[in-house]
């Protein structure tokens, strides 16, 4: 019965995700700004109730492309501050990020990717408001 | 007599309540086995159920996207996540199990829309439940037209919209028009682009003595023989450019000023000579070639092949130099491939079987 469909099935964010979402309609202000990945993202929405910095439909964003490599810059890049800074530019207040360590799956932009999440434990500029299996959110400040 | 005639009712039950099983079972297993705790995000359905939510929290649709920092005014249609909103109101579910009700009953829903289109054209219930089945087997029309997302809902109403026309329930007809215009634009193309093409022949097979002119339009649109397809392709045309309007104003009346157009999404040319060399569209070819021949009515024949076309031409628009959204379009193609295998077979077992079914469609 699953066939050549069941892939396309396939959730992608993990459950400690959605517990982590979940503990974010509870703690964060609705309609907050998040980044993270785009799977991640489009969860937030409904399960968090909050806003988010890529998504699909990018045929109907304004300046999709640009978002796009900003988002996967944000979290491939090594540097805390290139990080903060990318996020500033949004106005974004709170980082989503999971190591998805089952799956290795990552989606910020192009591809399939690991983020480099070390470079958010910089608390002159990040504080971590949650830390449950895998699955981090931090406050940009 | 009796007897054989209690055979065939019990028949066409059965041959529903199989239809129906396997539809909820595809959906059953392919979404709650592997969703568990949340539902699946390919195709952006947590997108559209971002937007339910944002509906049960605030009683508002969301005028800005909820993704790209949320600062583009939305350009998505609402009628799916107020279908969800809705629901989960009315009966207490939570967005999720919402949703999930939502895929089973849609889904369900589908298989009985193929069906009644394909019994309806065929005149035989046999093509309802193979064509159903066929559906059910389609691997486009299956991967993107069952999700939690308005193609869901879309796919469900559009094959139920062609039987009001045929049926010429001009009322309910152009009721699905409205839901399907406020609900995703590439359902939208296809059915107003099929009704256009159905109202054409319509037109010009019942009412020979007017010629296609614009003052004699305006009048003959209220003719009986073709009210139905006139008004609902128009209800559809109307209401949407309505929305449109609503959301970018009057300076963007010929839709350059959409992202769609600024960022074009080009898709593949589709090889129509590999598509229907495989199963299951290759049984459609039998749909193809027997339906013109068979004793069934001839709009019947007309609204099979103005739907057919119509896909064929969004499937193919690269010939006519646009090459957007050639894959997408394949969905619908799929489903009405799927009636014509359906309306294929059952037209060949009719005649296997030394007995016209269809002609049951011609004393109707």
């Amino acid at each position: 019965m699953k066939g050549s469909l069941y892939g396309w099935y396939d959730p992608v964010v993990t459950a400690s995700e959605v517990e982590a979402a979940k503990w974010a309609y509870d703690n964060v202000p609705h309609q907050s700004l998040f980044a993270g990945d785009m799977f991640a993202c489009e969860m937030l929405t409904a399960v968090a109730f909050q806003i988010c910095s890529i998504g699909g439909a990018w045929e109907l964003a304004d300046n999709a492309n640009q978002r796009y490599s900003d988002n996967e810059r944000v979290f491939l890049t090594d540097s805390s501050t290139e990080a903060h800074a990318l996020l500033a530019k949004y106005n974004i207040t709170y980082v989503f990020v999971s190591a998805r360590l089952e799956n290795n799956k990552n989606f910020y932009a192009y591809g399939w990717k690991q983020p480099v999440i070390e470079k958010f434990e910089a608390p002159e500029l990040f504080q971590k408001v949650y830390d449950e299996n895998g699955t981090e959110i931090f406050l940009v400040k | 007599m009796e007897n054989k005639t209690n055979t065939d009712s019990l028949l066409r039950s059965a041959g529903l309540v199989v239809l129906l099983g396997l539809a909820f079972s595809i959906a059953y297993w392919g979404l709650f086995e592997k969703a568990e705790v949340f539902l699946p995000t390919w195709d952006n359905s947590m997108l559209h159920a971002g937007r339910a939510v944002f509906i049960i929290q605030t009683g508002h649709y969301p005028e800005m996207e909820v993704v790209f920092g949320g600062v583009t005014r939305t350009y998505h249609l609402p009628a799916y996540p107020a279908l969800v909103a809705g629901t989960s109101l009315i009966t207490g579910l939570d967005f999720a199990w919402t949703e999930r009700f939502l895929t089973l009953a849609l889904t369900m829903l589908l298989a009985f829309a193929i069906y009644s289109i394909a019994k309806a054209i065929a005149g035989d219930w046999r093509a309802g439940v193979i064509a159903g089945i066929l559906a059910m087997s389609s691997l486009n029309l299956m991967t993107w037209g069952t999700r939690n997302s308005p193609i869901g809902l879309g796919n469900a109403l559009l094959p139920l919209a062609f039987y009001l026309l045929l049926e010429r329930r001009t009322l309910a007809a152009g009721l699905f028009a409205l839901v399907i215009a406020l609900d995703h634009q590439p359902t939208l193309l296809v059915f107003v682009l099929a009704a256009f093409l159905f109202f054409l022949w319509e037109y010009l097979m019942n009412l020979p003595g007017s010629k296609l002119s614009a003052k004699g339009l305006v009048s003959n649109i209220m003719h009986p023989e073709v009210v139905t397809t006139a008004l609902s392709g128009l209800a559809a045309f109307l209401m949407y450019m309505a929305w449109h309007i609503r959301q970018t104003g009057i300076t963007c009346l010929n839709f350059s000023c959409l992202p769609q157009f600024g960022a074009k999404e080009f898709g593949k040319s589709i090889d129509f000579m590999e598509y229907f060399t495989k199963s299951p569209q290759a049984i459609a070819l039998l749909g193809i070639v027997l339906l013109p021949i068979s004793k069934a009515p001839a709009r019947n024949k007309a609204i099979a092949f103005a739907w057919l076309l119509a896909c064929i031409l969004l499937v193919k628009n690269d010939l006519l130099g646009i090459g957007a959204f050639t894959e997408r379009f394949l969905t619908y193609l799929d489903c009405i491939v799927a009636v014509f295998g359906g309306v294929g077979i059952a037209i060949a077992l009719s005649w296997l079987d030394g007995k016209n079914k269809h002609s049951t469609a011609v004393a109707k």
